[in-house]
């Protein structure tokens, strides 16, 4: 049995390398201009992405193939003060050329949504909000070109406490799902 | 997608009865499964998450000659008050059992690295594995090895 090793998002080993580097919601509304904050977002996006691109270099150095994106790649991607900015028309190529890497070099990557993304919840705010993260994964798997072997793994209950029966509805929910997001 | 089991609501039996139902593929977390069963060895269901990567989701876009790999997830007790937290590196031994007993009808497999040491877990990892040279793990780069059936 052939086994491969990967690690997430981080390195110990690459310094200043994060590829998760963030901004608040309050730090946003800070600045005054709506469009220079944006355009600020999506300056540590691009950063992010370029930190990702240099980890898999690392990574490609000592034959790790499998490697986990950080969820954080855009900061506030699904803030819902956000809804009208579409972060991947200016950031179209940094993920690109994070994909082509991946690519060429037959890695296998993922993502792992957050334990507040969970499908079996009954609270329809928080479904709904979960499929909005998963949806944004899905995106960010799309801009980098990249097929269904790059796979969003989720928990199904995650860190919140509920009923172990499956809730009424929720095949139904991930029956969708797997319809749209077939490539994820 | 693939679906994960956890550490405090859906067991590894419960995660992969909703994946069979789904046709999804089952990502095992040996270390979840340890604090969160239903009385059963790791191993013991491998042969049935195995069969969740042969389907048409889990193998979409991939070629047959090159399969994708099924996927587990790896991590450690921080300390056994912490059973739940993630260490920063990860234990070989318990890792090596569970990787023994399926090899011999697993061809290929993907292992994630949950530790807070991150890639220095990994080769910390490799090292630890490179001492059972002897006794059927061959060692064959830095980021994998092949466990002789």
């Amino acid at each position: 049995m052939i086994v491969r090793f990967g690690y997430v998002a981080m390195s110990t080993v690459v310094k200043n390398a994060s590829p998760s580097k963030t901004m608040t919601m309050a730090s946003f509304t800070k600045l005054n201009n709506r469009d220079a904050a944006i355009r600020k977002l999506e300056r540590i996006a691009a950063e992010n992405l370029h930190n990702t691109l240099r980890l898999l270099k690392h990574n490609r150095a000592y034959d790790i193939k499998v490697y986990r994106f950080s969820s954080k790649l855009i900061p506030l991607a699904t803030h819902a003060d956000l809804t009208d900015w579409d972060p991947f028309i200016a950031l179209k190529d940094d993920f690109a050329d994070v994909g082509k890497y991946v690519r060429e070099h037959g890695m296998r990557v993922s993502f792992h949504p957050d334990h507040f993304t969970v499908l079996s919840t009954p609270r329809p705010e928080v479904l709904q909000n979960s499929i909005r993260d998963l949806q944004h994964h899905v995106q960010m798997l799309d801009a980098m070109g990249l097929n269904a072997m790059a796979k969003n793994n989720i928990h199904i209950g995650g860190a919140i406490k509920i009923s172990k029966r499956l809730p009424h509805g929720l095949k139904k929910i991930f029956e969708g799902l797997i319809r749209e997001f077939k490539s994820a | 997608m693939t679906l994960e089991n956890d550490d405090k609501t859906f067991t590894a039996q419960e995660t992969l009865a909703v994946c069979q139902n789904l046709g999804v593929p089952m990502v095992l977390d040996i270390h979840h499964q340890w604090v969160n069963n239903d009385g059963e060895k790791p191993w013991e269901l491998w042969s049935d998450i195995l069969k969740t990567w042969q389907g048409n989701l889990a193998q979409a876009d991939a070629t047959l000659d090159q399969p994708l790999p099924p996927k587990i997830h790896v991590s450690s007790p921080k300390s056994p008050t912490e059973l739940r937290s993630h260490a920063d590196g990860v234990e070989v031994a318990p890792l090596l059992a569970f990787l023994r007993e399926i090899a011999p009808y697993t061809p290929a497999l993907d292992v994630m690295i949950e530790a807070k040491s991150k890639d220095t877990a990994l080769f910390d990892l490799m090292k630890d594995l490179s001492n059972f040279s002897e006794e059927g793990v061959k060692i064959l780069s830095e980021a994998s090895v092949e466990v002789l059936a």
